[in-house]
């Protein structure tokens, strides 16, 4: 599996998170047959492969670092927010399924060819394993089911790792880094948008005269940025950078970063479109068009914020 | 381009009845089987002619799903008109309906146009609720209401196009168009040629006309 995909789950501490079995359980919970892989995960383990050895050194190494880190990263507040009512209830992973649980099986069935329509990697078995895992999670965490948006975050996941460490790390993005975002009332979601826009009054006081002036809420320009994190927003190769910085500091604060250094980079261009009823036009085209693949220019706006 | 006003629109209505496809038919005149999943809002415009008068309409596609209702409720305020969509194939699209209407009352101003949209059509063999039906429902809640397919684009001019009409009678029966709450602007272009001449504009409004009919043509 991508490097990638194993740091990700070092950031996201997904040996800690992990629990034997309860993967399985819960797939044979939502009616689900484990894929092969799930089953063999842990004899592989015990074989052990070719690369077993260099992979571990790579992985102790990288463990370290997250541990030398996290306590020099400064907790700026953004890891705590505020909470749906509904999700302070501790996730728990004794449900069987019931009339809310089809409910939920049901609307992630009807999402799944929405998710990356055409990718290659979601075809038949692609979307088999993020339908596993989605349902997984909605029974592991019932206050907070399945929510649209985490299809996007766990079909990412499943690029990059396999089922049940996509599990665990979707875990840790709905539950560490991203708390009452998916929730019933999404309330997180709507203070990280009010938060974002005093941030973009005080850098950008002509973009935000231009959202009242025009009517729109920064939230229907930048809300789904942070609901996807940015994967439908961005070049691949930029959201999966911006990931790796929301993973390692699990905090927020990347978001923000980018949706400013997004709105630095586009100023003009919303001010402008805004003087001639244009203003979402030119809003819904800023994270796209801009950067031809050549993401770094924004990341190093990013950095600098 | 100058137009006479411009009308702000949001589309409500449960998940996967086809809102973000019926937009896409309406803006950019094409299909598309699977699309992304609507997350938080999405915008279109397109600009119509209503008894030869230019109209921008500007329409926010909300997402459908539960938990996004309180997002999407603050796009309700400022809206002139609402699509409300069901799935003429999905009986339960159509029997929440009178929740999304609540939501409507309760969040938009109470002049807001709604039209009622029967969406997929096309697959009359699957159907689920009778057009009568709709036709009823939209009787008893004073709502205009069509039968639509995204897919073969029928009647998806006549329901943006038809809400709009309703919009701009009741301009002419003397909506105050200065009232931003209204979803209603003013365009660029309209003291000369555009509003004034169909007597759309209210005597006691206030549009804002002249400096932006220049500058419009240039901008973006």
């Amino acid at each position: 599996m991508a490097l990638r995909g194993r740091c990700w789950q070092i950031f996201a501490r997904v040996k800690e998170r992990r629990r034997d079995g309860v993967f399985r359980e819960l797939l044979v919970a939502a009616g689900e047959s484990a894929s092969a892989e799930v089953l063999e995960t842990k004899d592989r383990k015990e074989d052990g492969d070719e690369n077993g050895d260099e992979e571990d050194a790579v992985e102790r190494v990288l463990a370290s670092l997250v541990d030398a880190t996290c306590t020099a990263v400064p907790d700026d507040g953004s890891r705590t927010a505020v909470r749906d009512d509904a999700s302070d209830s501790t996730p728990c992973t004794a449900v069987s399924p019931d009339t809310s649980f089809r409910r939920v099986r049901k609307q992630i069935d009807k999402d799944l060819p929405r998710t990356f329509p055409g990718h290659p990697l979601l075809d038949g078995i692609g979307r088999d394993a993020l339908r596993r895992v989605l349902c997984a999670y909605a029974l592991h965490n019932p206050a907070v089911g399945y929510c649209q948006g985490m299809n996007f975050l766990a079909a990412l996941l499943l690029l990059l790792m396999e089922e049940e460490p996509a599990f665990w790390c979707l875990g840790a993005l709905v539950e560490d880094v991203l708390p009452g975002y998916y929730g019933n009332t999404m309330l997180a979601s709507a203070v990280d948008q009010a938060v974002l826009r005093t941030f973009v009054d005080s850098r950008f006081p002509r973009v935000g005269a231009a959202l009242d002036d025009a009517g729109v809420p920064l939230a229907a320009v930048a809300g789904s940025w942070f609901l996807t994190l940015y994967v439908n927003h961005l070049p691949w190769e930029v959201a999966l950078r911006v990931w790796d910085v929301l993973l390692f500091e699990r905090t927020r604060r990347v978001l923000f970063q980018t949706a400013l250094a997004l709105i630095d980079v586009n100023a003009k261009r919303i001010v402008e479109g805004g003087r001639c009823d244009r203003l979402m036009e030119c809003a819904v085209q800023i994270a796209p068009a801009q950067f031809d693949g050549s993401g770094e220019f924004i990341l190093i706006f990013a950095w600098a914020i | 381009m100058s137009y006479a006003y411009l009308f702000k629109y949001i589309i409500i209505g449960d998940t996967g009845v086809g809102k973000s496809c019926l937009l896409l038919q309406f803006t950019d005149k094409r299909f598309q089987h699977v699309h992304d999943l609507t997350i938080g809002v999405e915008f279109g415009s397109r600009m119509v002619s209503i008894n030869d008068r230019q109209i921008k309409l500007q329409i926010w596609d909300t997402a459908g799903q539960e938990s996004f209702r309180s997002i999407t409720r603050s796009y309700y305020r400022g809206a002139a008109g609402a699509l409300l969509v069901y799935d003429i194939t999905r009986r339960e699209t159509f029997e929440h309906l009178s929740s999304w209407l609540e939501d409507a009352r309760q969040h938009a101003n109470p002049n807001m146009t709604i039209m009622l949209i029967g969406n997929k059509s096309d697959v009359a063999h699957k159907r689920q609720v009778s057009r009568e039906e709709g036709e009823e429902f939209a009787r008893e809640h004073g709502l205009v209401f069509l039968e639509t397919s995204a897919k073969t684009s029928d009647n998806v001019e006549e329901a943006f196009i038809n809400t709009a009409s309703v919009i701009c009678e009741k301009i002419d029966d003397g909506l105050d168009v200065s009232n931003e709450s209204h979803g209603i602007k003013v365009g660029y272009g309209a003291g000369g040629t555009g509003a004034n001449q169909g007597g759309f504009v209210n005597p006691g409004a206030a549009p804002r006309v002249g400096g932006g009919g220049g500058a419009a043509g240039q901008c973006c």
